[in-house]
């Protein structure tokens, strides 16, 4: 009998947990992907019907699914990339000594805790072609004549959100690295600099090394999370004009929300998840962590 | 042995599981049930209502719920509002759900959802007992009549669109007198659009459009005054955006951006807030919107704004009517307490100090003959508009189609990336797709 506990205790105490995670977790996963083979429109609640995998075959026959899905291969490249690449430079500067340090650590993490849809509002504003300050900021400066109406055209709108999305996540990388940063021993730099190593040398044999896993999770979390935003996108363009700055999250929350297709846009959102969780696995699996850790 | 411990305990787990899921189910219902015990004791009876205010800061509606809920002792009317962006979308899932309120305020344009899943109750017995339908406007009755003959809406607040102009700039620019016909129009805003600080900038247009999200019903004043009847479809039922006086009316829309120049070149973009900035800013001379822009308006210029109706087409004009009806919920245990409530809200006391407050269109005729409306400019260009004013035709297409359709084909065929003849076309099939 005592064995008999011992080995099931464990089970009965993950019970609420587990039941916790079904809920929360599992039920809506199951729910959406089987709602993605219903023809199931929420104006029409009479006609929702099993079609298989119809829905799947129309995605794939939808420009607008390809156009957007094009979008969001830019959105996330672009976008994570100069977030990681300017949470660098600020954590390697927040790294070092100077007065005022903690104010400015606090400071930068404005951005970060502003909500989106404020981001995504303040930013219009400022793009703004009659009267932005970036507009007003650059013809000042002679580097554009007329005010450009930066989200009124297409061959600029997507370049304009994806800059606003990459100064809402600087901050982000910018602690997690900079926590990184901190809990590499200054021992090793002490050793390298004993070896006669130069200051690009240490960053690269010794800091570059040391913070793999905090940037391979901090990546992998940001990749995530840029997919999946919606409000930046939604509000300054709506994906616009025309669908030049359509991303798939957004066009998965205009069908549902806005043409009220909950079958189309749960086999969307599944698209989306597929591929992203591809894109993890191949990540994880090529960057082994436990050889860094 | 381990493997049988493993899989009993799972069960077990897995039927913990569900004991706790039952139960939850269990209370809900009891709570129902006693709920139900103590409306039947007190006799009070409780209407949940929702409400989306255009001002949330306005006092004024719970106002007039407090007064209801004072003169009606047996009738408690509980008032949640809701913003407007989440509204149609909570209200829809939670009608679905079954766990939506007893009445609430409604957009003409909703019914097929919510018909189509048998969730109104159709008004015509009660709206034939109550004293003030014949003192609603004319014709209004006809516009809210349902494809099936029933009347499931009862009037409430009314909107007409019509154009803003600022007179001290077409004093400035020698126009004498307001446009009738899309083509005085476009010769008003070229002259309208000038560089008036001599830097060699264009800085004033004559006319903000509205490009982005709710730019189509401004767009069809365009389109249908060019179209024999004026409506999306002809008498045959065919739609009538892919008609060649169609794609030319929108030809024309789309080279005031294009060719004349006479919009600010930020228009595919602009949605509502951008089109009046421009408009206050001093930056456009025209816009289209209805009567609650015109406290604003005043506000910022006084005397110098003033409204004509939408100018004229070959075939005449068409304008866009903006609604808010109260509605009733199937669902509602009590459909007699919760008329009297949506008819007290429409009833002409309560009508005008409601449209004084918020800047509404009376719905009915003898508030419209009050001089406190009669005297205002902004509810004249409204009253001119009303014969020509009508909505958007109403089928389960139409959200997709006003919310991203409309605006991705309008901004591709400003850009010239589509032709207007495909834009329309791109319209026309989907208003009309099964």
């Amino acid at each position: 009998m005592k064995n008999f506990w011992s080995k099931s205790a464990p089970y009965l105490l993950i019970t609420p947990s587990l039941l916790l995670m079904m809920l929360i977790i599992a039920y809506p996963i199951a729910n959406s992907v089987s709602i993605s083979f219903l023809k199931y429109i929420l104006f029409k609640p009479k006609d929702i019907e099993f079609i298989g995998v119809n829905n799947y075959f129309n995605v794939l026959k939808d420009p607008v699914f390809w156009q957007s899905l094009f979008n969001t291969i830019i959105w996330i490249a672009a976008g994570v990339f100069f977030q990681f690449f300017f949470g660098l430079l600020l954590a390697l500067l927040l790294n070092r000594n100077f007065i005022g340090r903690r104010i400015v650590r606090s400071i930068i993490l404005i951005p970060w805790v502003t909500p989106g849809v404020l981001i995504g509002l303040m930013w219009k504003w400022m793009y703004d072609g009659n009267y932005g300050v970036i507009n007003d900021i650059l013809s000042r400066l002679h580097l554009i004549q007329d005010y450009v109406p930066w989200l009124a055209k297409s061959e600029t709108a997507l370049l304009s959100v994806i800059i606003t999305i990459v100064w809402q996540g600087i901050p982000f990388f910018a602690i997690m690295l900079l926590a990184g940063l901190q809990a590499i021993p200054e021992e090793l730099y002490e050793a390298g600099k004993v070896d006669g190593a130069t200051g690009w040398q240490a960053f690269w044999h010794i800091t570059l090394p040391m913070l793999k896993p905090t940037i391979l999770v901090s990546t992998l979390l940001r990749v995530i999370w840029v997919a999946n935003s919606v409000d930046v996108v939604y509000i300054m363009t709506g994906g616009g004009p025309g669908y030049s700055s359509l991303t798939l999250s957004v066009y998965t929350y205009m069908k549902a929300q806005k043409a009220m297709d909950f079958g189309y846009a749960s086999t969307l959102a599944i698209y989306l998840t597929l591929m992203l969780s591809v894109v993890a696995l191949f990540y994880l699996k090529n960057l082994n962590l436990k050889e860094v850790r | 042995m381990k493997k049988y411990l493993k899989a009993f305990s799972m069960i077990v787990s897995f039927f913990l599981m569900l004991v706790m899921l039952g139960g939850c189910g269990g209370s809900n219902n009891d709570s129902d049930g006693a709920k139900q015990q103590e409306e039947n004791k007190n006799e009070v009876v409780t209407i949940k209502h929702w409400v989306w205010l255009d001002n949330p800061n306005d006092p004024t509606f719970s106002q007039l719920v407090k007064e209801f809920n004072d003169t009606h002792p047996n009738i408690n009317v509980e008032v949640e509002v809701i913003g407007w962006n989440d509204f149609h979308t909570k209200l829809l899932s939670s009608v679905t759900g079954g766990s939506g309120p007893d009445t609430s305020s409604f957009k003409l344009t909703w019914q097929p959802e919510f018909i189509g899943q048998d969730a109104l109750l159709p008004l015509d017995d009660y709206l034939n007992g109550w004293a003030g339908k014949a003192d609603v406007v004319d014709n209004l009755w006809d516009v809210m009549k349902y494809s099936d003959g029933k009347h499931y809406v009862m009037p409430w607040e009314l909107q007409v669109l019509y154009m803003y102009y600022r007179p001290s700039m077409f004093k400035a620019a020698g126009i004498e007198k307001v446009p009738e016909t899309w083509d005085e129009f476009l010769k008003a805003a070229q002259k309208l659009t000038k560089d008036t600080n001599g830097d060699g900038k264009i800085d004033q247009y004559g006319f903000a459009m509205r490009g982005a999200r709710g730019g189509h019903e401004p767009w069809a004043s365009f389109v249908l005054a060019s179209v024999p009847g004026n409506a999306f479809f002809d008498a045959g039922g065919n739609c009538t955006l892919d008609t060649p006086e169609a794609i030319k009316a929108n030809e024309f829309f789309l080279d005031l951006y294009k060719k004349y120049k006479v919009v600010p070149p930020t228009a595919p973009a602009d949605g509502f807030n951008e089109i009046i900035a421009n408009f206050k800013s001093g930056k456009a001379a025209m816009v289209v919107h209805h009567i609650k822009s015109s406290n604003g308006m005043i506000e910022q210029f006084g005397d110098d704004v003033d409204a004509f109706p939408v100018p004229a087409g070959p075939q005449g004009r068409w304008t866009s009517l903006g609604d808010t009806e109260n509605v009733i919920y199937k669902s509602t245990k009590h459909p007699k307490e919760a008329f009297t409530f949506i008819s007290w809200l429409s009833e002409k006391e309560q009508l005008l100090r409601w449209d004084k407050a918020t800047g509404n269109v009376p719905v009915l005729k003898s508030l419209q003959e009050d001089e406190y409306f009669k005297n205002n400019r902004f509810m004249k260009a409204s009253f001119d508009s009303m014969p020509f004013a009508h909505i958007y035709p109403i089928n389960e297409n139409m959200g997709e189609w006003i919310e991203s359709l409309w605006p991705a084909v309008t901004q591709q065929a400003l850009e010239g990336k589509i032709t207007s003849e495909e834009m329309m076309k791109k319209l026309a099939e989907g208003m009309v797709k099964k």
